[in-house]
């Protein structure tokens, strides 16, 4: 299952956080449509490599994020509606940062429930998926409760 | 456009290619179940996948079902280095049946 932190501090080039500096690596914001997600996947994948990870490492992140955008296109803006998703990417000095922001229905985060991957079943894999590859996956308190953020970190191959 | 096909004895070889991400893998589903549907012997060759998300390895288990429902071969063939990586992480590499060829299945040579 996943957890709500606390409120993240943004602003437009660092963030403090929890007395960390995180440096910026990029923000992209993008039409939450499936034809997106290639794109998304390649900044993903282009951050992951520049800071060290090896390709198996950044393929798993890769995977993580693209799992979650699409969680995002297919429960969070589902039934027609549109919107964004802004894709932040981040480090401190032990972890890459990655952050997804969208402006759909606040998700209800006791709701969301990862299953048990011995199950053989269609579908529901993203969640526990993520949270194998991930250190860490929980949705922070997004500002007005206005939409959604999904944090993830993954510790840096030298930490 | 679907995806590539080709015959092999009683086999129906779907060639996914590329990226089969949310996007594509609609497409890829309606494509392996339709032939299912129609009571056909399906295998599903992974060698060109460079990439492959949750919701095609839901189409495929989605498609193993049917097989076994209707009482037909599903089988995965010459699986990409990406999709098996995937295919692990799921726990799923050892519910596929995977070979190397088609000729695995088929048993012909060559």
């Amino acid at each position: 299952m996943l957890g709500r932190g606390k409120t993240g501090c943004r602003t437009s080039t660092n963030i403090i956080a929890t007395n960390v500096l995180i440096e910026s690596l990029g923000e992209f914001r993008f039409a939450a449509r499936a034809d997106q997600l290639k794109d998304a996947r390649a900044k993903v994948r282009k951050v992951a490599t520049a800071l060290g990870f090896d390709k198996e490492t950044t393929d798993c992140i890769v995977f993580a994020v693209d799992e979650a955008c699409a969680n995002i296109i297919r429960h969070g803006y589902c039934e027609g509606m549109t919107g964004d998703i802004i894709l932040n990417l981040s480090r401190n000095e032990h972890e890459l940062v990655v952050r997804l922001t969208d402006f759909a229905e606040p998700v209800d985060v006791s709701s969301i429930c990862a299953r048990n991957l011995d199950e053989v079943r269609p579908g529901g894999l993203g969640v526990p998926l993520m949270n194998e590859i991930m250190d860490r996956v929980e949705y922070l308190d997004a500002p007005d409760n206005v939409g959604n953020i999904l944090e993830m970190r993954k510790r840096l191959a030298a930490s | 456009m679907g995806y590539p096909t080709s015959t092999d004895g009683t086999y129906t070889i779907v060639s996914l290619t590329g990226e089969v991400d949310l996007h594509c893998s609609p497409e890829a589903k309606k494509q392996i179940l339709g032939l299912l549907g129609e009571n056909k012997d399906v295998l599903i060759d992974l060698s060109a996948v460079e990439y492959i998300d949750s919701s095609a390895i839901a189409s495929l288990v989605e498609a193993l079902r049917m097989a076994k429902a209707n009482q037909v071969k599903f089988g995965l063939v010459s699986v990409s280095t990406p999709a098996m990586k995937v295919l692990q992480l799921a726990r799923l590499d050892k519910v596929f049946s995977i070979k190397d060829s088609v000729s695995d299945y088929t048993g012909k040579d060559g």
